[in-house]
């Protein structure tokens, strides 16, 4: 069993983060000699500097989500797709043909749907909560640049639990 | 329960008449008598026409509600949306009157803060799916020339009932818990809550304040 | 469509790379007072910290591919789902529900290898691209994190004109 996939996206989003706050700090501390013509803060108002910090802080949120979400689904696939249910390749045209067609299949099953179904180790809840959150990936990828709510307050932390609890009750990871 | 249409709508007779229609089953569903409903004809993004309700109770505070046509034409869709947007209400209520409690308690906190503390107290509106349209009061705290808002962000919120962000240089996460209480989720793994006291409290305060 | 849905990430993008920047040059220069105990390049050398922050900027450009590849996608799905080849709800159970089910069929429809070419008035060599670009957040999504090297080197920038340049051969956006 693998490690966690999920744990590198948490990594970068810190570092990301934190590289935010510290030019946060700058601008509000007026810290000298770190802002320079190249960057876009350059000649900026310490309110449009912050505003702009707030938003990317914000769509980095969204965007983490999105990508712990696009690779928790990709690590399900790939578990389903070595499932013992599937017999290894064996030679045999007819066999792999079939097996080949069934592997296809399985990109197409949706994720919410039956995917999430298809590992009733998992708790109600959790699969509960994993639903949410790629309701959540579907709002970010569309609907709110319609300006629509988003379908429930998540964090990027909160994505990542949920969909780690998800991987190691559905036995796709160790704890 | 007092109902009325926003001017624009008046002035659209086919869509006053779908509204006014639902009136009856509006009071009848929602029964509270206090409060003041209006509807109102706006548009979605693709300019689709459609119909909000705005419910403002005085106990309770503001929540909306959505309607198309062809969902205010059905009146099994209708009772559930007005259902909704009555819990809607109340837990808007009921979070509204812990912001008030939660704000008294950090006026309390920060008195322990070594500068001057200006407070000002204003309204922001949400806008969240369960509940539409809300209003909430967020506390600005000014001190030595820096300045940090408490500021509720959602009452939907995954795996809690509430949330409030500390918002300076940075922003801090505040979770709140009905059976709990206040709790501080720094963004790192592993997932840990920290209950809020008023040490963590003022640490992670005078982070957002001076960003660390 | 008025608008580009895209561009909203490459304006978050770009805000998000100077912050790296910024910090990068606050850890070169060694600019006083900038980091503190509480940012994770606190106490680490400046080759750490430069490491730290190469790896954040390469996960934020694959993440931005994701990101921009999510968007797309969803553009194009709702864009069909608003086709005039179906009609709007009329509140007939039947009709309603027959055009329910094409709807969701739309949804499983396979991104590069039916949706694309749902749209013939797009240049080939731009579908080609486009191709690639679905290629490559597939490796995001799980061939990175095995060590496989990525299928091809893209750019956010190429990529957002790209993308873009295939929403508006589409007819989906108003260029």
């Amino acid at each position: 069993m693998a490690g966690n996939p999920l744990d590198e996206v948490m990594e970068w989003f810190q570092t990301a983060r934190d590289a935010i706050r510290v030019t946060e700090r700058i601008v509000t501390q007026k810290i000298p000699r770190a802002i320079i013509r190249k960057h876009r803060f350059h000649g900026q108002s310490e309110a449009a500097c912050c505003e702009l910090l707030t938003s990317s802080l914000d769509k980095l949120t969204h965007h983490v989500i999105l990508g712990l979400t696009a690779i928790f689904e990709r690590t399900l696939r790939d578990h389903l797709r070595k499932s013992p249910v599937l017999m290894a390749p064996t030679g045999d045209p007819h066999l792999d043909g079939v097996r080949s067609e069934i592997l296809k299949d399985i990109e197409f099953w949706n994720l919410s749907a039956r995917v999430v179904e298809l590992f009733p180790s998992v708790d109600g809840n959790v699969r509960g909560l994993v639903r949410q959150i790629i309701e959540y990936r579907n709002w970010v990828a569309h609907g709110h640049s319609l300006g629509t709510s988003a379908p429930l307050k998540l964090e990027a932390i909160d994505a990542h639990r949920n969909l780690t609890t998800f991987l190691v009750q559905a036995g796709v990871i160790s704890p | 329960m007092k109902i009325q249409q926003s001017a624009s709508l008046q002035e659209n007779g086919q869509w006053s008449a779908l509204a006014a229609r639902k009136d009856r089953l509006l009071e009848n569903e929602l029964d509270l008598p206090t409060a003041e409903g209006t509807w109102e004809l706006t548009q979605d993004y693709y300019k689709n026409p459609f119909l909000r309700l705005h419910v403002r109770d005085p106990l309770h505070g503001r929540s909306t509600c959505d309607f198309s046509p062809g969902e205010l034409a059905n009146d099994t869709i209708v009772t559930t949306r007005l259902h909704q947007l009555k819990d809607a209400l109340v837990r808007v209520g009921k979070w509204r009157q812990e912001l008030e409690r939660f704000y008294a308690q950090v006026r309390q906190w920060l008195t322990k803060f070594p500068h001057p503390i200006e407070y000002t107290e204003d309204s922001i509106t949400l806008n969240e799916v369960a509940s539409g349209l809300y209003d909430v009061p967020r506390l600005i705290v000014e001190t030595d020339g820096y300045k940090m808002r408490v500021e509720p962000t959602a009452i939907w919120v995954m795996g809690a009932d509430g949330e409030v962000q500390l918002k300076g240089i940075g922003s801090m996460i505040l979770r709140y818990f009905e059976n709990g209480g206040w709790y501080y989720l720094p963004i790192q793994i592993p997932y840990t809550l920290h209950e809020l006291t008023e040490e963590l409290f003022l640490d992670v305060a005078e982070e957002c304040l001076y960003g660390g | 469509m008025a608008g580009n849905p895209l561009d909203e990430v490459m304006d978050w993008f770009q805000t998000a790379r100077d912050t790296i920047r910024v910090t990068e040059r606050i850890v070169n220069q060694k600019i006083p007072k900038a980091i503190t105990r509480k940012h994770r390049f606190h106490g680490q050398s400046a080759p750490a910290c430069q490491a730290l922050l190469d790896s954040c900027l390469d996960k934020l450009t694959q993440h931005v591919i994701l990101g921009l590849t999510a968007i797309f996608e969803r553009t194009l799905r709702e864009h069909l789902s608003k086709s005039p080849l179906l009609a709007f709800p009329v509140g007939d159970p039947h009709q309603d529900a027959f055009r329910n089910e094409i709807l969701k069929d739309i949804e499983f429809w396979n991104l590069s290898a039916r949706v694309l070419d749902v749209f013939p008035n797009v240049d080939r060599n731009v579908r080609g691209l486009v191709r690639q670009i679905i290629e490559y957040r597939n490796w995001v999504a799980h061939g990175h994190s095995l060590g496989t090297p990525a299928p091809s080197n893209l750019d956010p920038f190429d990529s957002h004109r790209n993308l873009t340049t295939f929403l508006v051969q589409a007819g989906v956006m108003i260029p």
